[in-house]
């Protein structure tokens, strides 16, 4: 019973994968772009721990919540998102 | 479900692709990169698992009992680290190139001279 | 656009044809869940008795394959040396210091609580890497975010001065350099470059595992470094960016 629980939850945590995945790719302006990928990477957590790899997911977790965010938002701020922003003016 | 994260690793590789491809700032690009690089994380572990089995540590689980593979999982652990450095080189070079240039766009910079 | 269309055009059978190459080239791998690598298989019956630990994944990363981590440590190493000299090279120097001390007292609470919290999580995570979860990359990662939550939740003078350049480079080159002083540690003691020479333990205790456990701490304070460093150069970048408002303004 447990084996197919665990069939069960990796599938589901793939497709949240390939979904946020995709979604990241295709968002345009630069600041939900990021917010889309810290998304991302929290379905990859839960993706490598139903994959039954923990330090794989911890590694993931950190690296994700804190290092990226970290490393973009200033470069963002700086360049003030660069092209694909043109959804961005309505709504400032 | 006996192909389906490949699948998935295979469509994210190729989703990353299209973006970076198609990326008109650099920061864009640097971001659908790390989603190619992601894609080969589920490739590997998806390869690591077998079935009935749990994370590769004894501490705490009855002796005996099937554990996942510990090479794949070693590997995509530096593979974490190195992704994580090479976005911040690609973010600080395209904000070099926005200092040097006024854009992050790569058709609108100027090609440069030798 | 024609040439925006002009890409497209070309691009999706391009895409198709690799999508297409991929899940035929998968298609070949064992299903998923009847994979068993013999590497891995031998790993897990043999590691517990020969190196005395219990997390098999850190005892490949620190002895197994020992080189590739110290490889990767240069790596990390060598990167973040290239961020300090791309974005220093170009900043300018001001005079006038920026005004961005965090005024909300809920955050400064909180984050000031916090803050050690993560920094000690972080140590623990590294300390008993080769026990259950975690390993010295992990634990590295959530120390370095216990010293940004100073600079989130306080202000930035409060993040440079408890993380100071001179100590971090030190840390950091230190760290580099003790990964390869344990493996020189083998050596001398006759065997390759790298051979777990120091006594191991009992598994299941923190006294165990031999050289795993020196290098654990070592990569742990050498990401530790290497993440600060980073997130000092980029806060740099941030704030210049406030210096150079406040001074229009």
């Amino acid at each position: 019973m447990t084996s197919t629980w665990t069939t069960v939850l990796q599938a589901v945590a793939l497709t949240l994968v390939l979904v946020l995945g995709v979604a990241t790719v295709c968002i345009r302006s630069p600041l939900r772009q990021l917010v889309a990928f810290s998304m991302f990477g929290l379905s990859l957590v839960v993706a490598f721990t139903t994959l039954m790899a923990a330090d794989v997911a911890i590694a993931e977790a950190a690296v994700s919540a804190i290092a990226v965010p970290m490393v973009l938002l200033p470069v963002i701020y700086k360049t003030g998102g660069g092209g694909d922003r043109s959804h961005d003016r309505g709504n400032r | 479900m006996t192909l389906y994260p490949y699948v998935v690793a295979g469509v994210l590789f190729v989703a990353g692709l299209a973006g970076t491809v198609t990326a008109r700032s650099y920061i864009r690009l640097a971001v659908c990169l790390s989603v190619m690089q992601s894609s080969t994380y589920v490739l590997l572990l998806a390869l690591g698992y077998r079935r009935g089995t749990s994370p590769p540590v004894t501490q705490g689980q009855p002796p005996g009992s099937p554990l996942s593979d510990p090479v794949v999982q070693a590997l995509t652990v530096t593979d974490i680290v190195v992704s994580v450095v090479v976005l911040a080189l690609v973010v600080s070079l395209a904000l070099l190139a926005h200092r040097a240039s006024g854009t992050v766009d790569p058709e609108q910079m100027r090609a440069t001279r030798g | 656009m024609s040439r925006t269309t002009w890409r497209a055009v070309l691009l999706v059978p391009g895409l198709a044809v690799v999508l297409g190459m991929l899940v035929w080239a998968f298609a070949g791998l064992p299903g998923f869940g009847d994979r068993v690598g013999d590497y891995g298989r031998l790993i897990n019956q043999l590691a517990q008795s020969q190196r005395h630990v219990t997390n098999f994944v850190t005892a490949v990363m620190f002895d197994y394959r020992g080189i590739d981590t110290m490889v990767e440590e240069f790596i990390l190493f060598t990167s973040v040396t290239g961020v300090a000299l791309l974005l220093r090279s170009t900043r300018e120097v001001d005079e006038n210091p920026p005004h961005d001390v965090v005024t909300s007292d809920a955050v400064r609470t909180a984050g000031g609580a916090l803050a050690p919290v993560l920094l000690l999580f972080g140590l623990w995570t590294i300390a008993f890497g080769y026990i259950t979860p975690g390993g010295g990359f992990q634990g590295g990662v959530l120390a370095s975010a216990g010293a940004l939550l100073l600079w989130l939740a306080g202000s930035y003078r409060i993040f440079q001065r408890s993380a100071p350049e001179t100590l971090l480079d030190a840390a950091e080159g230190l760290g580099a350099a003790g990964y390869v002083a344990v493996g020189l540690l083998g050596m001398a003691a006759g065997g390759a470059f790298l051979t777990n020479t120091l006594g191991l333990g009992s598994a299941g205790t923190l006294a165990s595992g031999g050289t795993i456990a020196a290098l654990n701490w070592v990569a742990g304070v050498e990401v530790t470094a290497a993440f600060l460093l980073l997130y000092r150069e980029f806060t740099q970048e941030y704030i210049e960016t406030f210096r150079r408002a406040e001074a229009r303004a």
